[in-house]
């Protein structure tokens, strides 16, 4: 059954392989691409929701920043069955978007984009998602995130705002620096940054996705790759049982990071 | 984390920092984990309610949405949420509104619904603008003393206001209504109760604090679903599920049998499992028909208006109610199991399996809380009105000389302050009143208010006083809920014992008896025909296939298969496939590999034994019986080796028939020798029954030594074989060559 099952996934790879050596590669509507077509210093963000993707395609630098909303929760890989894989819409437009093929078909060279930029929401949502898609590229094509092209965006923590003006604060320092020069002697409202959908364009690109002022967070992997399969299948496989052991070991720890 | 710069070279300003993935990967997850389980996916032990619902209640208090005020349009409310408390979709919040207000979703609704807020057949809501909702009483008992400072606040997620962080929660909300419910790496499931019951569970743990869980039973028997219902899960498990707060509850529909005259009768289902979509369970059932797997059911109709009809039609008159619906329960959603999992979170916020005690317990200790907390904000109010009183008496003593000061003196408030010690909130109360309540300040008036408020304020500060008043106090406040509810703590489900019916055999009984010929392909392909098959040579079959077995049969058989690896296989002549077309791949009903043969096909009949031999020369005898096996991988009965290798595998399978058993050889040896020689066996490799020095066992045949032998040749002639009696010898041994005239296959039947 298993090779079956394989022999059925290997010709259809070479049925995709062929397809899109003869056709010229469709990229799919929702991305916004960039203008330039210079490989080196391309960037793709993988923006959550719709509602987002608005805001980031108007704060990007159109020469070298590619938007690609996703919407919603993506499928998690490590407990889907191949064919469910293959019939995820998000997931093909993401692969296309990329260039790329998952699995051994996997070649770095074709990639379409030097970096590869996850930005979500700063919410409990958007850490579920930035986790599927660490999984995604995890289990699909570890090489990418060998060779350091995987970041994950670090939106602003922080929102101070008073009368009309709200200016956001990218950790605790920035915002006494804040608050000592911008405010002085104000009492200005501080409340925990929620989603990127709530920011205006120009602040958006200043705070997360300008190189000049931006910080990124490059995922890399240890060597001992093996512990991190085994993190993976206890987080994003099928037993919830090992989930459960997980969360009961680590939940301590976790409270003082949570915002909800 | 380490800050790095940008590779040399690429001019980049940006900053980066390093994350290990599996450190990226578990903050996130966590993250995320832990606020689904604690803020979102599992309810709170004190009201019973996830934070969403929580939410939309309190801001349908806020918005005044109360029993005997208009309802509002729901898309105002899920605005008010989303905007203030809840910063979620917005269609999350209106599914959680609308579950709320269904009577066939919660026991008791909190949310009290205008217009189509869907029904107990699956169909959706209508969209939120059509809508109107308003509270129920039930949510006002939830609600009740929330500005009394009976609960703890915390700040929004915008800070902008206040939301409570548990109700008041003046009824077992948690038990009453149930939750169900999926966190991340945990679940939870509890069935709707009885509120009534529950809080007579509640009086007797107060009574007796250290209450067996057998003893609050008592009180809560078991699930009281808001569908109805009957409910077959025997006491000792129910009583297991609430020791432990796992398990599961099986429920069945509520049905009673309608006369139609002449003997004739139809089932009226009025209540359904809970959870289950009636429009589903039709098809369900429709579906079980078409398929033949309900052969008992004739038909099914819903003639359900506002309440629940659902008319099944038995497929015959003499089917009996009982066995019909028995099986039907077995077959389809009209029983179901509801999983029971008490997963909570305590009062601190921490995950957890409860048993009904512990959630009871919790429960009363919340209220306790509320109560001691509005005792004490009540105190304060009287505390404050006492010391105004105070004041206001010695103004009414002194009216003259307070008239004055106010008239005449430039501070008029310090004045008074100063003249009479007066607090300042004191002197504030005097000069607020109004000039036609002068004559209100009467000194009886303001006595009588002092003394009885200090009478109610010593009635508080010893209630606080005693732990034993405070418990007396929840009582009492639990007793006059109960009265609140009223005609809702009827119950509604019962319970019954599930009727030991043996359906099978009703299942049996239904079958038509009638003869059939059954017809196996040499590919494999089966089929029954109807009747007799006078002429063989007129089956049609696929392209290059051809008839392998005729049997004739009735539809009540038993058909009993026995392939070359010495399994038998066992199908039910009703199940085979009818003989319009070709019929179906009897490989797809039975476990059976490409590589197995089919040695022979027949009807069970009841007492028969059987010869069964391997090629190996080995056999013995099966009464049939043993060979019976509904399973598709079939009964490994005869241990015949591997019959894809050559010289393995099982050759004969005969009925017992006579005394005599005769066995030939490949090498065309011939030996005879009494059945009796053979033992009988349920399964095994048997003894041997023939020597060979090459080559292995081709056939036998069992005859009953007073008739003779006979065997058919090729052409289908039956030969008498007069000498038999030459061929007798012991078991094991070699024999001796065939007669003249034997046929050349070295069978005693043509295959």
């Amino acid at each position: 059954m298993e090779r079956a099952e394989e022999r059925l996934k290997r010709r259809k790879d070479k049925e995709v392989a062929r397809a899109s050596a003869t056709r010229k590669l469709r990229l799919p509507g929702k991305l916004a691409d960039c203008a330039g077509n210079a490989i080196d210093g391309a960037e793709l963000f993988l923006v959550e929701g719709d509602s987002a993707g608005g805001s980031a395609k108007q704060a990007r630098d159109r020469k070298n920043q590619a938007i690609l909303p996703l919407r919603g929760k993506i499928l998690n890989v490590a407990s889907a069955s191949t064919d469910k894989f293959g019939g995820n819409k998000e997931l093909s437009d993401l692969l296309l978007a990329l260039g790329v093929q998952p699995g051994s078909k996997f070649k770095e060279e074709e990639l379409r984009y030097e970096r590869i930029i996850i930005m979500t929401d700063a919410d409990v949502d958007g850490a579920h998602i930035a986790s599927l898609l660490i999984t995604f590229f995890f289990r699909t094509m570890p090489d990418l995130i060998r060779s350091g092209r995987l970041y994950l965006a670090l939106p602003p923590l922080y929102r101070l705002s008073h009368g009309g003006k709200a200016v956001y604060a990218k950790d605790d320092a920035h915002r006494d620096e804040l608050l000592a020069s911008e405010f002085k002697g104000k009492k200005p409202e501080i409340s925990r940054f929620k989603g990127l959908g709530e920011m205006m364009p120009s602040q958006l690109k200043e705070t997360t996705m300008d190189p000049k002022t931006r910080t990124l967070a490059r995922v890399v992997l240890p060597r001992a790759e093996e512990t991190v399969e085994d993190l993976v299948e206890a987080l994003m496989g099928r037993k919830p049982e090992l989930r459960f052991r997980f969360i009961q070991e680590n939940a301590e720890f976790a409270a003082a990071d949570l915002d909800v | 984390m380490t800050v790095m710069t940008a590779p040399p070279g690429s001019g980049e300003p940006d900053r980066i920092i390093e994350e290990p993935l599996s450190e990226a990967l578990s903050r996130r997850y966590l993250a995320y984990a832990l606020s689904v389980i604690t803020d979102r996916a599992l309810p709170d032990v004190r009201d019973g309610l996830k934070p969403v619902q929580r939410r939309v209640l309190y801001a349908m208090r806020e918005m005044r949405l109360n029993p005997e005020s208009a309802a509002r349009k729901c898309a105002k409310v899920v605005g008010e949420v989303m905007g203030g408390y809840h910063p979620h979709g917005d269609q999350s919040i209106y599914d959680t509104l609308v579950r709320m207000a269904q009577s066939f979703a919660q026991r008791y609704p909190l949310v009290d619904g205008q217009g189509n807020f869907g029904n107990i057949d699956g169909d959706n809501a209508a969209a939120m603008r059509y809508t109107e909702a308003k509270l129920t009483v039930a949510a006002t008992l939830l609600l009740d003393g929330i500005e009394e400072d009976a609960v703890d606040f915390k700040p929004t997620y915008d800070g902008s206001d206040d939301e409570p962080v548990v109700l008041p929660a003046g009824f077992p909300n948690l038990l009453a209504n149930g939750s169900t419910g999926i966190a991340v790496g945990m679940a939870t499931s509890i069935p709707p109760h009885n509120a009534g019951e529950l809080i007579d569970a509640c009086l007797l743990l107060l009574d007796q604090p250290e209450a067996s869980t057998e003893a609050l039973m008592q009180h809560v028997q078991g699930p009281d679903f808001p569908t109805g219902g009957v409910i077959v899960e025997p006491r000792g498990n129910l009583a297991e599920v609430y020791a432990t707060g796992r398990g599961g509850v099986r429920v069945r529909a509520r049905w009673a049998k309608e006369d139609l005259g002449k003997g004739t009768y139809q089932i009226v289902v009025t209540e359904i499992p809970y959870q289950v979509k009636k429009a589903d369970l039709v098809e369900q059932l429709a579906d079980l028909i078409e398929g033949k797997k309900a052969p008992l059911l004739g038909d099914v109709r819903d003639e359900s208006a506002e309440d629940v009809r659902l008319v099944l039609e038995p497929k015959s008159r003499n089917v009996e109610p009982e066995v019909l619906m028995e099986s039907l329960f077995k077959l389809s959603d009209l029983e179901t199991r509801f999983s029971v999992n008490m997963n909570v979170l305590d009062a601190r916020g921490t995950p957890g399996v409860m048993n009904l005690r512990q959630a009871l317990q919790a429960f009363l200790d919340h209220r306790r809380e509320v109560l001691v907390r509005r005792a004490r904000h009540r105190l304060e109010k009287i505390e404050a009105r006492l010391h105004i009183l105070d004041g206001l008496m010695i103004a009414y003593l002194n009216l003259d000389e307070v008239i004055r000061i106010v008239r005449f003196e430039d501070k008029p408030k310090e004045k008074l302050i100063e003249t009479f010690g007066l607090s300042e909130i004191q002197a504030d109360a005097i000069l607020n009143t109004r000039l036609r309540q002068l004559a209100r300040l009467e000194e009886m008036e303001i006595r009588r208010e002092h003394a009885e408020l200090s009478e109610e304020r010593d009635g508080i500060v010893k209630m606080l006083a005693s732990d034993k008043a405070q418990w007396k106090l929840v009582g009492e406040g639990l007793r006059h809920v109960k009265a609140q509810l009223g005609d809702l703590n009827v119950r509604r489900s019962t319970f019954a014992e599930a009727p030991q019916i043996d359906t099978e055999a009703a299942l049996e009984a239904m079958i038509v008896r009638e003869p059939i010929t059954i017809i196996l392909s040499e590919r494999g392909w089966i089929r029954a025909a109807k009747g007799r098959v006078e002429d063989p040579s007129e089956l049609k079959f696929k392209e290059g296939d051809k008839l392998q077995f005729l049997v004739p049969a009735e539809t009540t058989d038993k058909l009993l298969i026995f392939a070359s690896d010495g399994r038998f296989f066992t199908l039910g002549c009703d199940k085979l496939p009818g003989a319009r077309g070709h019929g179906e791949p009897l490989r797809l009903m039975i476990d059976l590999d490409d590589r197995v043969g089919i040695i022979d096909v027949f009807p069970h009949k009841a007492g028969t034994k059987r010869l069964l031999a391997s090629k190996q020369g080995y056999g013995f005898i099966l009464p049939e019986e043993e060979a019976i096996a509904f399973r598709r991988a079939g009964k490994q009965v005869l241990n015949a080796g591997d019959p894809t290798k050559k010289g393995e595998g099982a050759a004969v399978c005969l009925p017992v028939t006579g005394d005599q058993v005769a066995v030939v050889g490949d090498n065309g040896k011939l030996l005879i020798f009494p059945t009796a020689e053979l033992p009988e066996m349920p399964r095994g490799k048997g003894v041997k029954l023939q020597s060979y020095r090459e080559g292995g066992l081709r056939d036998a045949m069992v005859f009953k030594g007073e008739e003779g032998a006979t065997w058919v040749d090729a052409a289908g002639r039956t030969r008498n074989w007069e000498e038999w009696r030459e061929w007798i010898g012991r078991r094991a041994g070699a024999g001796k060559l065939a007669p003249k005239g034997f046929p050349a296959n070295k069978r005693f039947r043509p295959r």
